[in-house]
């Protein structure tokens, strides 16, 4: 179970730029246990390239290819083996998280006999027993953080893409959200995280990608990362390899 | 389809909305209050202005001597005639005179002479203006009719007019027509307000509020079709349009129902001509309603990026929608069937026959299906907003790589056909020359060229405004003869199904050749101007945007069909639509638009060449056989396998 983006490349219009590619060339893979990161700054083009193996955007070229399956051909087969999850999704107000997580089980085609015991368990899991039927306009912000965790994977998807999950939320949310993604990737699920927090990047990923203008500039574990930029921090990494593009920047 | 998923997706939306307290609130107080107090308002209306009525005497003051006036105002009991003399004497006060009447002295004798005296007739408007205006007037009739009656037998000439009117009787509504009417035009009104409101708030809170919330892309993002999704929604809005909708109608028969006795023979009897069980028989008469509002309701939604620009969107929305629904305002008798046609009219109008009694059946099948088409179509649109990229996300996709123009290409063609039916037909009447030539370019040129720049699509490429083949050039010319027998054929065998008026030719043939205009300025606004013109906007851009996402021959026939439309008569559809094939298969193979500009302008050239030197062609066999040979070869020319092209070839064409 692996996910194949094969140089995918979108482009897009704005009265200011005029056509501007916001993915160009974009090609990386992510194995079953892995935690594949997408590190680079705002406008990088990691979230165009998340919403692309999302099939909520397609690519103006270059295919992806989750388990065999064409995001762009055959969208539904890819949307049921994939979890998605942004910080800033949001839930149903007036539902509790149970019947949120019973509707998303529903429609993504899980089993309707294990639907109640796959609740109960990620229930357990998240510790959120005490909201289940509560309804979510009166959660706090970790709590419908962690509703949207349960949420992304009621499913069971073997493919995870995280879009800047941690943006917006206290220490304690961040570390509840990075004890799920270490726990996605214990059941070996392949993991798609993108980020610009460094220490983010750091800590959770087994190979790392520096995107920057949408445009893929570094690929590696982290050590080969360091061995190939000659720095240790991966914030000094990230300047080395865009300090090119940095300089026209500025 | 799945029909698991699309239940799943209604019955949670339903769940959603009825825990929305206050919409429920609004729904239930809008759907049992509003019709009832409407009802009630009117008989509380009717109650007071009869009680005034009867109640009220109408203070008249007679200035001026005539006997006539006198008698006629005296008949009726509710009037009080009072003279000037005796007016002030009697300690009437002036405001509560309710009508001065000034007659002249000599009144009585010019009447009696046949002359028309001048009569002054001053009404109080601040007191009881209607009902005394109408007393007067009732009064006045009568005379006038006594008067006509009485010269009449002067010259012993029976009154047959004034025998058939019957004044009194034809035009006064009895109480339970009154009572019928009201709720005939109220109803089918109320109810549509009621549907469209009650859709519209979910409608948008199920799509665009969810855009908004951010909780639309975990949805778009979960294993169901877009299109599952939204009739998941529908089923939820078309539930809660039924919903409202059975409220209002319990609520309006268990109010007519409680009505005391003594408001119902003061206001006529509001009694709703339905019982329980045909109250519950007129919802699949409200379906086709509720199904169209639900459907337009999503799109909106679907389309509005925020709840803003949502609620932005509804007010012309309902108020386009009451416009329609006023159609039940018009008997049914003054309507044409083709009403039956017009989304939300005609649900209006079968509401109305329903509860008039003078539902027909084919009438409401036309209805019905004209709704679900519209609602089908509705749907399509509201499920390509929800996948579309610009609305999902506020991006723009690059022009370069667009591929879907068919909101545009359809925008444009209803743009210039309406300006063609409006603008076109006075310019062609005012002067005919100048008149094609502003339909020429203003209408189809500039419009279609404009779409194109505004596509920021690439000019030369999409017009396919390449240098044409030599063999394409000498082809086109050469097939045009043939091409005006093929369509004069096709007409003919036309004539056998749908047989073209002789007013219509001659019509047709006035318009192409003018009276008093040279055959050269004939040809350059008939042939050369459309030839130029239509090309660039059929051939040129609308076949070039639409080849970018279907294949050739598909794209052709699409455009063929448009250029059929577009002349505007359902006598010319087929042999120009054949045209427009023709050329677009030119355009395809030569890849070029100048062949089939000049196969176009040669077409219409011959044609109008034909007709004005009136050419008997059908009795010149010779002449049929020349077109058919240089069509054949022309045919040949466009046909005939060409030399493969060369990689260095093509780049050589696409750059210039």
């Amino acid at each position: 179970m692996t996910l194949q983006v094969n140089n995918i490349s979108k482009t897009f219009y704005d009265k200011k730029r005029g056509e501007f590619a916001a993915v160009d060339n974009v090609s990386f893979s992510c194995a079953p246990g892995e935690v594949m990161g997408l590190l680079g700054p705002n406008g990088a083009g990691k979230t165009t390239t998340l919403r692309m193996i999302g099939t909520l955007l397609s690519p103006d070229s270059g295919n992806i290819l989750l388990d065999g399956f064409d995001t762009v051909l055959a969208p539904e087969a890819v949307r049921t083996r994939l979890g998605f999850l942004s910080t800033d999704t949001g839930l149903y107000e007036k539902l509790t998280p149970r019947e949120i997580l019973v509707y998303f089980a529903k429609l993504s085609k899980y089993p309707a006999d294990k639907i109640e015991s796959r609740i109960e368990e990620l229930i357990s899991f998240l510790d959120i027993r005490q909201y289940a039927d509560v309804r979510c306009e009166k959660l706090s912000t970790g709590m419908r953080q962690k509703v949207s965790f349960a949420r992304s994977i009621v499913h069971d998807p073997p493919t995870m893409a995280f879009d800047e999950p941690a943006n917006g939320l206290d220490v304690i949310a961040i570390r509840a959200l990075h004890q799920f993604i270490k726990s996605c990737k214990e059941q070996r699920k392949c993991v798609v995280l993108s980020t610009h927090v460094m220490s983010e990047a750091e800590k959770l990923c087994d190979r790392i990608a520096i995107i920057h203008k949408g445009r893929i500039f570094a690929i590696g574990t982290l050590e080969e990362l360091r061995a190939k930029s000659g720095e240790h921090y991966l914030e000094e990494i990230f300047f080395a390899m865009v300090q090119e593009k940095v300089d026209e920047l500025l | 389809m799945s029909y698991s998923d699309i239940r799943t997706v209604a019955f949670k939306e339903l769940v959603d909305i009825s825990r929305d307290k206050l919409y429920v609130a609004f729904l239930l107080i809008g759907a049992i209050v509003s019709y009832p107090s409407l009802l009630l308002g009117a008989v509380r209306i009717y109650n007071f202005h009869e009680r005034l009525d009867s109640a009220h005497v109408t203070q008249v003051l007679l200035a001026g001597t005539s006997q006539l006036f006198s008698d006629g105002l005296k008949n009726d009991k509710s009037i009080a005639v009072h003279d000037p003399e005796t007016y002030n004497s009697v300690a009437h006060a002036p405001n509560n005179l309710d009508i001065l009447i000034e007659v002249p002295k000599d009144f009585d004798r010019l009447v009696s002479e046949n002359k028309q005296p001048e009569v002054v007739i001053v009404y109080n408007e601040m007191k009881n203006f209607f009902i005394d205006k109408a007393r007067i007037e009732a009064i006045v009739d009568q005379m006038q009719q006594g008067i006509r009656q009485e010269g009449l037998k002067k010259y012993a000439v029976s009154d047959a007019a004034s025998q058939e009117l019957h004044f009194d009787l034809v035009n006064k509504a009895t109480s339970q027509q009154r009572s019928d009417e009201f709720l005939a035009w109220t109803f089918p009104m109320t109810l549509i307000a009621i549907v469209a409101i009650a859709t519209l708030s979910p409608a948008l809170d199920l799509i665009t509020a969810e855009r908004e919330r951010f909780s639309l892309e975990p949805l778009l993002v979960a294993a169901v079709a877009r299109k599952d999704l939204i009739l998941g929604k529908l089923y939820a809005l078309i539930a809660i349009g039924t919903f409202a909708c059975l409220l209002t109608i319990l609520s309006t028969i268990c109010i007519i129902d409680s009505l005391p006795p003594s408001m119902r023979d003061f206001a006529g009897s509001f009694i709703l001509a339905v019982s329980p069980i045909e109250c519950a028989c007129c919802l699949p008469v409200l379906a086709p309603i509720i199904i169209l509002f639900a459907a337009s309701s999503l799109t909106m939604a679907a389309y509005a990026r925020n709840f803003q620009q949502g609620i932005a969107y509804a007010t012309p929305y309902i108020l386009v929608a009451l416009f329609l629904s006023g159609t039940a305002l018009i008997p049914l008798k003054h309507l044409p069937f083709a009403v039956y046609l017009l989304p939300v009219a005609n649900a209006a109008i079968c509401i109305r026959a329903f509860f008039t009694h003078e539902f027909n059946l084919a009438g409401f099948v036309t209805t019905l299906v004209t709704s679900i088409a519209c609602a089908w179509m509705m749907l399509r649109l509201a499920v390509d907003l929800l996948s579309r990229e610009e609305t999902l996300f506020f991006v723009q996709t690059a022009p370069r790589h667009r591929k879907d123009f068919g909101y545009p290409i359809a925008a444009l063609f209803v743009i210039a056909f309406l300006l063609m039916f409006y603008v076109g037909q006075v310019s062609t009447i005012i002067n005919v020359f100048w008149g094609i030539l502003v339909i020429q370019i203003c209408i189809v040129l500039l419009p279609a060229l404009g779409l194109l720049r505004w596509l920021r699509q690439p000019f030369r490429k999409t017009l396919s405004w390449n240098k044409a083949p030599m063999r394409m050039l000498i082809a086109a010319p050469l097939m045009a003869p043939g091409l005006v027998l093929l369509g004069a054929g096709v007409e003919y065998l036309q004539n056998f199904i749908l047989p073209t008026p002789d007013i219509f030719e001659k019509m047709f043939t006035d318009m192409i050749i003018p009276k008093n205009q040279p055959l050269w300025l004939t040809l350059l606004a008939v042939g050369i101007a459309p030839g130029i013109c239509e090309e660039i906007m059929f051939r040129g851009v609308i076949l070039g945007l639409l080849r970018k996402k279907w294949p050739a021959m598909r794209s052709c026939v699409i455009v063929a069909v448009l250029f059929g439309m577009f002349h505007m008569s359902s006598y010319r559809l087929v042999p120009t639509a054949l045209l427009g094939f023709i050329l677009g298969i030119l355009v395809v193979r030569s890849k070029s638009i100048f062949p089939s500009m000049l196969l176009h302008a040669f077409n219409n050239g011959i044609s109008v060449v034909i007709v004005a030197l009136s050419l008997k062609v059908e009795k010149s066999p010779g002449m049929i056989a020349a077109a058919i040979i240089c069509t054949l070869l022309g045919c040949w020319l466009v046909f005939s396998p060409e030399k493969q092209n060369t990689p260095a070839d093509d780049n050589s064409a696409t750059s210039q």
